[in-house]
């Protein structure tokens, strides 16, 4: 096998950027949720908006901690709005995301967006300050020579694997399905819909 | 042999794997002869890492040693064997042995043009940490599937689609000649798990037989007549037939007129031939029919109690 790739970054100064990132499910094909209100956990079928919303986020955050340019998801897919299982807390899907998968889009985020753009932001500067700048009367002359050495990226992070654990819950009201902690059947109204349910 | 893993020792064991990993991958390089110790460490103890690279470091024999100074050249390419099982214990040995030999990981990067220590770290992570971190995960969770049972399901019902007891039942009308037959189709219906009313179990001695005909109808979901040779449209059974086309009225999708033809020469009572009828051969047949047209379903399927 080949030596892995270092750097798989597309330019950093195209007006979009495509990104593509893998985000495991669980063996029946769920992905891990918690709720922002209560914090407990439930899995749902995912769609790739909830996760361009949720990195959107991110890439806002990391833009602003590392003083570079924020970048905007380019996403036609509305917000879905989900509700807990446990609480009955309704919140928009990408914001219902465990500390796990939020780590992972920071991480992410960062090696893929926000230090390409700061390294380029620095080498751009290097080269200006480089080239030095002549004075005219009353002004002092100053060249300084600035070399802008590139650090390497942090490794991309890795996403799961997420175990199968939990009970599946069949809504028949919108033909939906959820996975929710063993044991818990006090689901009063549907995740998806809002329709007043019970388990059986 | 493996000992068995319970549920919550899997998801425990996959947690404590994803967080040493992480931690090495991410956290800040000062910290990194700490994580790689605590990594390594996972690798050795951790229940379902070890279903992974147990057999395989039985199984494989890779020289570590050999490949590090090789790679330890200055300028040598980074040479992996084809066959990933060996390139994956090559990893973990190599690893391993950064752990164990703290200037391991400085050698590796000098021999690879990085000469400070905010370089030798990340590129020993990418280079050799994260494959193996990645490929590791993957035999990592293809282990958790195999070692956790399907999950079980449940059902989360509308409330606008679970009805009350008391509208569940399951009208048998028929002429008293015919009550072998019916009886038949009772006890398969109660096998079942629905609630058929009949009018002989149902009924106290001294009941009055039109109100409790009346009660037992408006009680079901449904109101089934068996038309055989011993079949009239009269008395009881016209009355019967009445009280079945009220519900049906006020009911609407919530009642059903199933009508089962034992004798196709046997006319079908007029007030009937709007609703279902059919022609049937056997019982096995006319039950098939019947639980067809009912407007309730049973529920999902669950071990009897007397076997769990």
């Amino acid at each position: 096998m080949a030596e892995d790739d270092q750097d798989e970054n597309q330019d950093p100064t195209d007006e979009q950027i495509r990104f593509s990132l893998t985000i495991s499910l669980d063996r029946d094909s769920y992905f891990r949720r918690a709720c922002p209100s209560c914090g407990l956990e439930f899995k749902t079928e995912s769609t790739p908006a909830d996760f361009a919303w949720a990195l959107e986020l991110q890439l806002r955050r990391v833009s602003d901690e590392m003083g570079v340019d924020p970048a905007s998801v380019v996403e036609e897919a509305p917000k879905a709005a989900l509700r807990c299982p446990y609480c009955q807390h309704a919140a928009e899907s990408s914001d219902m995301h465990t500390a796990e998968t939020v780590a992972f889009l920071r991480r992410f985020a960062m090696r893929e967006y926000a230090l390409p753009k700061l390294h380029k932001m620095l080498a751009d500067f290097a080269e200006s300050m480089g080239r030095g700048r002549s004075g005219g009367g009353g002004f002092i002359s100053v060249s300084i020579s600035v070399k802008h050495e590139r650090s390497p990226l942090p490794p991309r992070p890795i996403y799961g694997p997420d175990a199968p654990d939990m009970v599946t819950v069949h809504f028949l009201c919108c033909d939906k399905k959820i996975k929710v902690a063993e044991g818990w059947t006090d689901i009063g109204s549907c995740t998806y819909c809002g329709t007043q349910v019970s388990v059986v | 042999m493996a000992t068995e893993l319970s549920k919550d020792e899997v998801v425990d064991a996959l947690r404590v794997f994803k967080t040493r990993r992480d931690n090495l991958l991410h956290e800040d390089e000062s910290t990194f002869d700490h994580h790689l110790e605590r990594f390594v460490e996972a690798c050795r103890t951790n229940p379902l890492v070890r279903r992974v690279l147990a057999p395989l470091e039985a199984k494989v024999d890779v020289d570590a040693d050999a490949w590090l100074q090789a790679a330890g050249e200055r300028g040598a390419k980074l040479s992996f064997p084809a066959e990933s099982d060996q390139e994956l214990v090559l990893r973990y040995r190599v690893i391993a042995k950064a752990a164990e030999d703290e200037n391991l990981v400085r050698r590796f990067g000098f021999g690879r043009g990085a000469h400070k220590m905010s370089e030798w770290v990340p590129l020993f992570l990418s280079l050799i940490v994260r494959p193996f971190a990645e490929d590791l995960s993957h035999r990592v969770g293809e282990a958790a599937n195999m070692a956790t049972p399907e999950a079980r399901a449940v059902q989360a019902v509308p409330y606008s689609r679970i009805p009350s007891p008391k509208e569940v039942r399951i009208f048998l009308s028929h002429k008293s000649e015919d009550k072998p037959l019916v009886l038949r189709y009772y006890d398969a219906l109660k096998v079942a798990g629905f609630d058929p009313w009949l009018d002989k179990p149902e009924m106290p001695a001294g009941s009055n037989l039109e109100r409790a005909v009346l009660r037992g109808i408006e009680e079901s979901c449904a109101a089934v007549f068996f038309v055989t040779e011993n079949f009239k449209d009269e008395r009881y059974l016209a009355a019967e037939i009445d009280y079945a086309i009220m519900q049906k009225r006020e009911k609407g999708e919530k009642f059903a007129i199933i009508t089962l033809r034992y004798a196709n020469t046997v006319p079908i009572p007029r007030l009937l031939t709007p609703y279902i009828f059919t022609d049937v051969a056997n019982d096995l047949e006319g039950f098939n029919e019947l639980v067809r047209a009912l407007p309730i379903e049973l529920g999902p399927v669950r071990w009897k109690a007397r076997v769990v």
